[in-house]
This record gives C-alpha cells, structure tokens and sequence, in this order.
C-alpha cells in the first residue's frame, strides 16, 4: 500500500513540476517581455475595465455591454449625460465571447445597476481566448484572473500566441492592427470609441451577408446563459436590459410581421425586459462606417440618443 | 469515452485506486474482486458514448458464447458415447458431431457477421444497388441510416477469433458469460485493439494483481508517450492537412505530396499513440496487451510493413482467413492439379488466397470504394513480391554486399515509405472521387505556393509538429537499431525525469481546443 500511495506522490509531484515551467515560462513572456499587442483595438477593453474599477459602488450605474457593435454604436459620455446616470462600457470584439464579458463584469454589479446589453445573434456565449490573451497581455491583474479561473482554456492558446509574440518582438515585425482607425488610441481612458468616423467603406458593405432575425439564430446556450446572468443581476438588485443592435436596414430580410414575431419570442424567452423595438434601430447606410453594425460617428450618436430614449422611458415605466 | 478526454482520466485514476484496493483489505483479497470490477468499468467505459451502443456488444458476446457452449457439449457427449464405441462407429460418431459443429460455426459467424455488416455496410451497399439499377435505368433512392457501434469491427473480430479457436478445440469454451463478456469489452482494446488472444488475455484478466511499482511508473511513461504523439503530432497535423483530405480546399502539386505524407505520419502518431495509451492503461493495471507496432515505417517491403503495422489484424487475417483459405478444398484442390508444375502450384494458390484477404482488409477498414481499392492496392504489392520471390532471391545471392549494404536498406525503407503514402492517399479521404481528384492534382502547378500561404498564421503548428515527428522519428531508429540487444530497463528516477520531460512537451507542443484532439483516427473502423 505504501508503493502504492508514493506511486501516486511522485505522480503528482511530476505533474506540478511539469505546470511550473510551463505556466512559469508562458507568463514571462505575456508579461515580463516588452508588450506586443499594445497598439491593438484590444487594450480599448483593459481601458473600460479600468473605468469600470474606478466606478463608485455605492452609486447606481448604467454598464452597456456587448459585441464590437456596441463598442462603435453607445457612447458612455453621451449617454450619461442623456440619462443623468454615471455611464460605462464594456465590449470591444464579438471573437471575444460574450462569457469573458460577463466574467468581467460581475465583481462590478452593484445594487441599482442597469445593464443594457444589444442582444447580438453574433455575441455568442463562449471564450474567444487568443483575443483575450492580446487584451490582457502586461495586465498581471487580468492575467492571473483569466489563467487561475480558466487554466484548461488558457493552456490551449497560451502557448501558440507566446510562439507569435516571440517570433515577432524577435523578428521586429510590429502586431499590425486589422483597422487603422480601430487601434488603441481610438478609445479614451474609459474606453469610449471616440474617433472621429466619417463615411463608410460602401463596397464591402454590399458583399456583406444578409440576417434573417429567427429564435433560431441564438442557440440555447445563449438563452441558458443570458437568463442566469439575469438572475445574477437580480440577485444584486441589478436590471439587465436588453435592446437591439444598430444593424444596417439593407442586410435585415425580416418583413414587419416576422420582425414583431421574433420581438414576441425575445420578450417570452428571455427573463430580462427587452427596451427597445427590435426594428427600432435599423439605420440607413450613412450612419454605419466599416460593417452592417458598426456604426460611425453618427450612427453612434443616434443610436445612444435612442438608446437614452429607451432606458429613461423604461425608468419612467418602472 | 476516448482516452484523451479528462472523464477518460477520471474514470481511470477511480478504477487505478479502486482495482489495487481488494489487494489490502484481508477478506476481500483473493476473492477475484480485481475481474469484477474490470468488467464494471468496461460497460461503463462502453457505455459512456451511448447505452445503445451495449446491446450489439451484449448480443455478439452472447451469440458466441452460446455458439462455444454447444461445441463443448458436443465434444463431451462424443466422447462419452466414444468410450463404448468400435472404432468404425468412433469414426462415424466423430464425424457426425463434427458436422453439427460446423453447420453451428457457420450459423454463428453468419449471425455475428450480420451484426457488423447491417450498421457498417448497409447504406453503402443500398448506394451501390441504388447505382447498380439506375444504369437499368431503374430510379432507385434506397436509404438507411444507422449508428455504427463504436469497435464494433473489433469485437466482433475478437468474437470470431474466440470461436473458431474453440471450434478447432484450441481451449475449452468459457462456462461464465460474464467472465467471457470481461475479456471480449476490456476497455483498453474494445474501441481499437489490439485484438489480443484470449488464451493470452484473458488469464492475465483472471489473475489477482498486486500493485507492481515499476510496472505502474512504466505504463504512466507508455500513457504520457502515447498522448504526445495524439496531442503534439497528429492532431497538430491533422490541422493542417484535413481541409485538403477532406475536400474543403483544394490541395495541388506538393500539396498533395504534403497531405500523403502528412496523413502517413498522423496516422501513425496517431493510431500507435492510441496503442501506447492503452497498453500502458493496462499494464498500470498488471495487464499486458499484445503489440501493435514494430516500428512499421522502417520496413523494407509492404509484405513486412504490414507485418509491422497493426500486427494483430495482421495476426487475425493470417490465422482466421489466410490459412483457412490455404487449407481449403479449393485451394488444396488446385495444388493438386498443378503439382506438375510446382512454382504455379505454390504461388497460385497463395496469389488467390492473399487477394481474398486484402480485398477482406480493404472492406474490413470502411463501407467506401475508397477503402477497397486501398486494399487491393496493398494487396497487388504483396502478392506481386510473393510471385516475385524466386527473382529476388537470386538478385539476393548474386548481389549479396550490395542487399546487405545499408544505403540498399535506407533505399528500399524510402521506396516503401513512398508506396504506403501513396497509398494513402486512396484512403484518407474515405470517398474513391475525391481520391481520384487528389491524385489527379499530384503535378498540378501551384503547390508550393499553397504551402507557403498554409505556413502563414500556422506557424506553431508546423513548429509543434515538426518538433514531434523528429522526437518520435528519433525514438524509433533508436528502437530498431537497439530491438535486438538486450535493453537494461530505466531507472526510477529516469522515468520520473521522463514523466516531467513528457508532461512539458505535452503541455507546450500539444493542440486541444483547435480540433478535436479526443476523436482517434482510428475509431471510424
């Protein structure tokens, strides 16, 4: 039994062994060498994380979460000022998951709290783990949050993105963002998208894919997590609010009674109150910039107008 | 519940410390406990994928052991009524009762039989007359859909083996089902082998093991190799080659080159790794497995390399349909009538039989044309060296330094190599058109551009693989070079700095999430 039992010791002690220089080695190069992904879109994400840290609990506020369309569509000044709430975002790309967003969040939901979320069918429930990585490279905090809570996930991008950063920090080729207008320092320092965006790259726009609002484009996954992320709200005096997301009127194949269909289904399948009309905001192409939901500066002012419009009457209602 | 999944090493670390406990408690030790609790976790094991899945293991096992019984009653109450007998009607009764025996083996392989052949080769065969009758031009849309029970073939190989050997009167027949229903679903083999002897197996599965230390530390070591060779070198590969191999993109020139090689290496990592795994599961257990592996790409001809790759299907097809074959009325037939002419009276009815056995091979591996060609195409190779060997044996003599030399072996271990990747290049993609379509592609322009753009954003993947098939490729020649000397076994400390050595590898070279790393190649026959 004793050869037995130390068989198992040595087991896992090997084991350990194994993680340490493993885990040891991967974290010096996330976070002991020079930064890599410091120019991406991806730190926009550490700056409203940051903002949200420096949030005051005891005061009741407005977090707008989602996907890269929420990212260019809600501007949290603007909307703070519209609703007289201290307003935040947090979001920044779709390949993220919706599921890091709400880990995120969730030391950060306070008694009061509204949280709108642009129920996105592209926001699906899941760790897009390499966008991850590239937002929290240097950010120990973030780091060590991420690889303790998910050590599996981390353990099957963590080294293949350290293999990248190396290679490039060894061969001097710069991370080159997809977007020069979609880069760090298009964000202030709470993470608002505030880049000037003018006009829109029309061409792509037309080859863009068309979307057919249908339940079946958001899985049961989705609807599982979003309503027990509700009830997480709930449970802290929060309101999760959903509402539609700005979407460029010529890519939506809904008729109107299939669009007031899938409203109905919204509202009976999800626990949280939908506050806006899902055709609400369908935008002409002028109000978009780079894709079907990215809106550009006008398109962001309208939509967090709308958007302002919605949560105060829905404040009103309650 | 595939091994490299983390229930498969839940399940696993449950049963190490559960099967080792009856050794230590004074009643339970000795009472067989150890076969019991082997026999809980194979239907466990089986289980996990779907219950369903039990009822054709149950109703195989069943069939045979039945089938088995009813040979050793014939055979007792022969010889009981032998005893009062003269020898004429010793004869007539011998005879007899071997008579009722073949017409219950034939009635049984044909049941068993039957069970692989519905889910396995119906709908392919519906496709087929479905052709067969519009070529009639009789429209036709037969179609069937059923779920393939997983090692299926496997069993149902093992089934027979145990039959026919009990037929033959090799062993006496397993009164307890449950005994003979331990050895047929051991969890090691019954997804993908090896096919084990039971009179091997199944005494080691009986027996009582007390936990052995050293045979433990060298299982784990045999564990950890085999999920190297899934994680770091066939999974990495199959990333970058299954878009091609399955039609997604379209490979040229080197490209297919690239494929061919690239599926030969992941195959092997792939399967052999499996093999590691299992077998060193059940060593950790006291269990020795038979092996599968001999190094099989440093063979010299395909006769050999198939002699050295999945040894045990090998083993199976040569006891249970080659030698049959040879044996048969048939064959024995016309070796009489060409006793004239003694080359033609031995390569012909070899020739025949070996044709059989690979067709066997190529349907046994999948219900594809695909498959069966890859068969044929093996089987042309070692029926042509059979039919060949007088010409080689003389090249042999008259250039003896030269066969011996070892620029002549690397020569014929890279002509080989170069058959089998070819070869597989017929059965990776399991459908005979696209195939055909990869191998048309073979000298189209353009390859080494689709490489170097394959190479961008993928460059861990080649980094990972690279690194591993140079590991496994040392591993290997330092196995063959070394296999006939005598090996001094590693020392404790040796194999701990192995486990950790291992365990970084795993961690730093291996892909989980991009594919799916818990799916063997294997696992689809």
């Amino acid at each position: 039994m004793k050869q037995f039992f130390r068989f198992l010791a040595t087991v896992l002690c090997a084991f350990l062994i194994s993680l340490v220089p493993f885990y040891g080695v991967c974290s010096y190069v996330w976070l002991g060498l020079p930064a890599y992904y410091r120019e991406g879109y991806h730190k926009g994400l550490v700056k409203q994380y940051r903002a949200l840290k420096r949030s005051d609990e005891t005061q009741p506020k407005i977090v707008a979460i989602g996907d890269s369309s929420m990212a260019y569509g809600v501007d949290s000044a603007q909307l703070s000022s519209l609703t007289g709430m201290p307003c935040y975002t947090l979001g920044m790309h779709g390949g993220m998951g919706m599921a890091y967003i709400f880990e995120l969040l969730e030391p950060f939901i306070h008694e009061g709290d509204l949280i709108v979320y642009p129920c996105n069918p592209y926001g699906a429930i899941y760790y897009g783990v390499d966008l991850i990585l590239m937002s929290i490279e240097k950010e120990p905090d973030l780091y060590f949050d991420f690889v303790l809570r998910h050590p599996f996930l981390a353990l099957s991008r963590l080294k293949d993105r350290c293999f990248v950063k190396c290679k490039g920090l060894a061969m001097n080729t710069p991370y080159e963002t997809t977007d020069e207008f979609y880069g760090k320092d298009s964000f202030d320092e709470n993470g608002n998208f505030t880049v000037e965006r003018g006009d829109g790259y029309w061409d792509y726009f037309e080859e863009c894919e068309h979307i057919e609002y249908s339940p079946k484009i958001y899985g049961d996954t989705m609807i599982l997590h979003l309503n027990a992320f509700d009830s997480l709200c709930k449970e802290r005096g929060a309101t999760l609010l959903l509402t539609s997301p700005a979407m460029y009127r010529g890519v939506v194949d809904n008729d109107e009674a299939s669009i007031e269909a899938f409203e109905g289904w919204v509202r009976d399948t999800f626990t949280a109150p939908l506050i806006s009309d899902w055709d609400e905001h369908f935008y002409e192409k002028e109000y978009f910039f780079n894709y079907v939901a990215h809106c550009n500066s006008a398109g962001m002012k309208r939509y967090t107008d709308s958007l302002a419009e919605d949560i105060n009457s829905y404040m009103e209602e309650k | 519940m595939a091994f490299t999944t983390l229930p498969f090493l839940v399940f696993f670390a449950i049963l190490f410390v559960l099967y080792y406990l009856p050794t230590w408690i004074p009643f339970l030790k000795g009472k067989g406990v150890q076969k019991w609790l082997i026999l809980i976790a194979n239907l466990v094991f089986y289980a996990w994928a779907s219950p369903y899945f039990l009822i054709f293991l149950g109703a195989s096992s069943l069939l045979v052991y039945g089938a088995s019984l009813l040979f050793g009653r014939i055979d007792k109450k022969t010889e009981l009524a032998c005893a009062s007998l003269e020898r004429a009607e010793k004869k007539l009764a011998k005879e007899k009762a071997g008579k009722k025996k073949k017409g219950i083996l034939i009635l049984a392989l044909l049941l068993v039989l039957l069970l692989l052949i519905v889910p396995k080769y119906a709908s392919f065969f519906l496709e087929n007359l479905n052709a067969i009758l519009g070529a009639f031009g009789v429209e036709t849309d037969f179609k069937v859909s059923l779920i393939l029970p997983l090692g299926l073939s496997f069993y149902t190989f093992q089934n027979i083996g145990y039959l026919v050997n009990v037929y033959w009167g090799k062993y006496p027949p397993q009164k307890n089902y449950f005994l003979y229903l331990t050895y047929i679903s051991y969890f090691p083999h019954v997804l993908q082998g090896p096919l084990d002897e039971y009179e091997e197996l199944f005494p080691a599965l009986c027996e009582e093991h007390e936990f052995c230390r050293e045979k433990a530390e060298k299982g784990l070591l045999r564990v950890l190799w085999g999920l190297f060779k899934k994680w770091a070198v066939a999974t990495q590969i199959g990333l970058l080659i299954s878009p091609y191999l399955s039609g997604e993109t379209e490979a040229l020139g080197l490209t297919v080159v690239l494929c061919a090689v690239g599926y030969a290496v992941q195959m092997y990592a792939d399967f052999s790794g499996y093999m590691d795994i299992a077998i060193g599961c059940s060593n950790m257990l006291g269990i020795p497995l038979a092996e599968n592996f001999d190094a099989p790409y440093f063979s010299t001809g395909v006769a050999e390399y198939w002699r050295r790759w999945h040894i045990t299907l090998g083993a199976w097809f040569r006891s249970y349909v080659y030698y049959p074959l040879m044996r048969s009325k048939g064959l024995s037939a016309l070796r009489k009538c060409l006793k004239k002419h003694k080359y033609l009276a031995s390569v012909l009815p070899t020739s025949l039989a070996l044709a059989l056995v690979w067709l066997c091979i190529g349907f046994w591996h999948g219900a594809d044309w695909a498959y069966v060609l890859h068969g044929v195409y093996h089987g042309l190779f070692v029926i042509s060296a059979s039919v060949l060997e007088p010409l080689y044996s003389a090249y042999h003599k008259k250039f003896p330094k030269l066969t011996a030399s070892v620029p002549y072996r690397i020569f014929c271990i890279v002509r080989t190599f170069a058959i089998v990747c070819f070869g597989y290049l017929l059965f990776a993609t399991g459908d005979i058109s696209l195939s055909f379509t990869l191998i048309g592609n073979l000298f189209a322009e353009g390859g080494a551009a689709q490489i170097s753009a394959l190479f961008v954003g993928n460059e861990y993947v080649f980094f990972s693989a690279g690194l591993g098939i140079v590991l496994m490729l040392v591993v290997d020649v330092v196995y063959e070079l070394t296999k006939k000397k005598e090996k001094k076994g590693f020392k404790s400390w040796q194999i701990y700095l192995l486990w950790i050595l291992l365990g970084i590898a795993i961690l730093l070279f291996g892909a989980y999430s991009e594919a799916d790393a818990s799916q063997f190649l294997y696992f689809q026959f």
